[in-house]
């Protein structure tokens, strides 16, 4: 019954890989060998930069005789990562899946659906195991620090590792499952953990090479940590270094023993959990005077509500938004440090001096274009779109909203930023109005690609809001193009236009006037019968 | 008001026809039942007369205006609810009520007078201001019944309309029905339930594969017999051939609309 489940799963995504072609096998096949090519290089990216993040920490710890705290560090971070990554996915797939009814009503045992939907998330928790505890192991087999007997134990830890990433997935995502059920701001909650993850991600990377001087001065404290603390990661850190079997036994029960309780439990209660139906608290309508508004806005208002009701729309869309005004923050907190920072990492900037006030429009204007928040804004109708269809709109009203949209929740987060920035750090009058102009141009011109790449790229038949927003087709032109736009000053200012006696605030100038133009051209469009044609053609 | 002249629809050049050469007329103060099997082209000839989809050969005219040259004048004179009511589950109830009548300028003391009146009747006005998304079935049918009735449409498409209503929700929609079509407005709307046809039915039509098999006063096209004997006799005998259905029809005294 299990494989059955599993089978029925693989199909499943199967059938998404594959779309709507007729030649749905070999397409399959194809695009099933692309992606799992494409998932093995981006695996190997990612281990071996995190690789080279960790050397320094690791030869540090070698050289200090404590090879075992890379594996237990490594074996933490892996677990960790993995649990805050899956958790809402169990919370989706396992407790709230929309087929759990389903299944329930055929002869097929909890414990079964449970299973093949475990089997998934073990999947997932097990490539944080491979990526981070692999690279560790990398690391040490490249000293020639591993033997038979290590590797062997050393993949069975990695094996076991994920089971504490999903039985810890499966705890948090049904506690999750049970804290939203009631909640009527379900997106505000996901969004919130969602960004106070990010900004933990951020100060992380941000200060590395601090952390790691830190962790390098505490090792010491850190091994007691582990010693008596975090115990399983002890005993699996040194079944790999020391190829002991006792410790291997004493991290298998570790792992295995909670996670046969937590499904065991799950399994049991598997029928209650997924349809005890609270619902979200209900509130009485008590009437009231209502407001009339235009078309355009009323369309607008509706898109904003889709937006703000939407974690996964509002992150992957809006990430831009939430950057600009965290540099504004800092800006106003501590000056320019970071833009010094990112100047310095990105572009090898070591002091940009008077140009400070220049760089910022620029990096507001990169920021600009990770807020494409119309793009999707047309495939995300998906099974909607009949009402706008059976409406009596005109096509241009309903693609003039949508851009109005994308520009309504990005201006003031723009002026905000800008604002901030303004106040933060001394410049003149004209460099005041460059900051607040080019920020607001970028997001004219993003909206503006946006509106036209979702369009041409619109497709009504993702399984999922979350995959029409994750779409790479209709968010890259727009998030590439306002970057490019928005890099495009300082490239070409420090490569040819210096030379040529051309200012930086001259060069600004004239990317402000490209994107003002595409920013009417893309109106224009919107008017026109071209427009007007794709929009009908969508639906077929 | 509803006027089908010839409508043929077929979905691939030179593939099989949805729907071949319908014509019907449906006059102000009719409720014009539209019945077939699942497939027979129901949905594809109500959304052709919503202007949401669009066809092969012929005519569709609202009013007197082309469904083709005009939609929007169509759409402002008519309203459609369809089958599986996918609303913005994002959506209160009370914003999509309101996002409608925006749509269709419905003057705010209307839209609330409107809105009071229907949701009463269709007992969703305490759901209101919850999600469409806590929404079941049945409210959400419910509240795209009220969303069609805002800007006092003087037609009505319905795809379905009684699949997911409760026995008062559906008795106050037939109701509803007869009354609008009395202050002259015309219904034309698909269903299975061949009971309901018979009591609330004008004028019926009966569609397989396509094709037209009868069509007028509901007294005529059954005769002696029920609708449903008659229904399951046209539709049912799948061996018929194209000159039969000329008996068939003789037989059941059919007029064509």
């Amino acid at each position: 019954m299990l494989k059955l489940l599993l089978k029925a799963r693989l199909l499943a995504m199967m059938d998404r890989i594959g779309g709507q072609k007729k030649s749905r096998k070999a397409a399959t096949a194809g695009k099933l060998t692309l992606m799992v090519l494409g998932g093995l290089v981006l695996l190997a990216l990612i281990c071996g930069l995190f690789g080279l993040l960790i050397t320094p920490l690791y030869r540090g710890l070698r050289d200090g005789g404590m090879t075992w705290l890379i594996f237990a560090m490594a074996g933490a971070l892996a677990c960790l990562l993995s649990f805050v990554f899956t958790m809402f996915y169990a919370q989706g797939a396992i407790f709230e899946a929309k087929d759990n009814e389903m299944l329930l009503s055929m002869p097929i045992p909890p414990s079964a659906i449970l299973g093949s939907r475990v089997a998934a998330l073990y999947f997932l928790n097990l490539l944080f195991s491979v990526a981070i505890l692999g690279t560790a192991g990398v690391l040490r087999a490249m000293d020639g620090g591993l033997r038979v007997l290590n590797v062997i134990i050393f993949l069975i830890c990695v094996l076991l590792l994920a089971l504490i990433g999903t039985t810890l997935s499966c705890v948090l995502g049904w506690l999750v499952s049970l804290i939203t059920r009631r909640m009527r701001r379900k997106a505000l909650f996901s969004l919130l953990f969602s960004l106070a993850f990010m900004g933990f991600y951020f100060y992380a990377m941000l200060g590395l090479s601090d952390h790691m001087q830190t962790i390098m001065e505490n090792s010491g404290n850190i091994a007691d940590a582990f010693r008596q603390v975090l115990l399983p990661f002890h005993a699996m850190a040194m079944a790999i270094t020391e190829g002991s079997l006792i410790q291997l036994l004493i991290f298998a029960a570790c792992c295995i023993v909670p996670f046969a309780l937590v499904y065991l439990l799950l399994s049991r209660s598997f029928i209650r959990i997924v349809t005890t139906k609270v619902g979200a608290k209900r509130t009485e309508y008590k009437g009231g005077a209502l407001k009339e508004s235009s078309v355009v806005w009323s369309l607008t208002k509706k898109d904003m509500t889709r937006f703000f009701n939407s974690s996964t729309y509002m992150l992957n869309c809006g990430l831009g938004l939430a950057f600009s005004l965290i540099l504004g923050i800092s800006t106003l907190v501590s000056g320019n440090s970071l833009l010094d920072f990112l100047l310095k990492s990105y572009a090898r900037m070591e002091d940009p001096g008077a140009l400070t006030p220049y760089f910022m429009p620029v990096v507001l204007g990169v920021m600009a274009a990770l807020a494409y928040i119309c793009a999707p804004s047309i495939s995300v109708e998906g099974k909607n779109f009949w009402i706008l269809d059976s409406l009596p709109l005109k096509v241009k009203d309903i693609l003039k909203s949508k851009m109005l949209f994308h520009l309504v929740i990005a201006v003031p987060f723009s002026l905000a930023s800008s604002l901030l920035v303004v106040i933060g750090i001394p410049m003149t009058a004209m460099q005041a109005v460059i900051l607040f102009l080019f920020p607001l141009l970028a997001h004219v011109f993003c909206a503006a690609v946006s509106i036209v790449t979702g369009l041409y790229t619109a497709r009504l038949d993702f399984p999922s809001e979350a995959k029409a927003v994750k779409s790479s087709a209709c968010s890259m032109p727009p998030m590439l193009l306002t970057a490019a736009v928005s890099l495009a000053p300082s490239i070409l200012y420090f490569s040819v236009l210096q030379e040529r006696g051309i200012s930086f605030e001259t060069t600004l100038l004239a990317a402000m006037g490209v994107m003002a133009l595409a920013g009417i051209a893309a109106y224009a469009f919107l008017h026109s019968s071209a427009a007007e044609k794709r929009w009908h053609s969508i639906k077929k | 008001m509803l006027q089908i002249n010839h409508y043929t629809k077929q979905y691939s050049a030179g593939g099989k026809k949805a729907v071949d050469d319908l014509s019907l007329h449906i006059l102000p103060g009719e409720i014009f039942g539209f019945l077939g099997h699942n497939g027979a082209g129901k949905t594809t000839t109500i959304k052709a007369c919503c202007g949401i989809l669009d066809f092969t050969e012929g005519e569709i005219l609202v009013n007197g205006m082309s469904v083709k040259k005009k939609p929007l004048e169509c759409k402002k004179i008519m309203a459609y609810i369809p089958d599986n009511p996918d609303l913005y589950d994002f959506m209160s109830g009370i914003q999509y009520l309101n996002f409608v009548g925006d749509v269709y300028k419905v003057p705010a003391d209307l839209r609330e007078k409107n809105i009071a009146e229907y949701s009463k009747d269709m007992g969703i006005t305490e759901a209101l201001a919850d999600k469409i998304g806590s929404y079941s079935h049945g409210m959400k049918q419910k509240l795209a019944i009220v969303a069609a009735l805002m800007h006092d449409p003087k037609l009505l498409i319905m795809d379905e309309p009684f699949v997911g209503l409760d026995p008062k929700a559906a008795f106050i929609l037939k109701k509803f029905m007869r009354s609008f079509c009395d202050r002259g407005g015309a219904i034309f709307f698909s269903t299975h339930v061949l009971e309901v046809a018979e009591k609330l039915c004008d004028k019926i039509a009966i569609i397989r594969a396509g094709k037209l098999l009868a069509s007028g006063d509901i007294e005529t096209v059954k005769g002696n017999e029920s609708l449903e004997e008659v229904f399951l006799e046209l539709v049912d005998d799948m061996k018929v051939s194209e000159e039969e259905y000329t008996t068939e029809e003789k037989k059941a005294e059919v007029k064509n609309a």
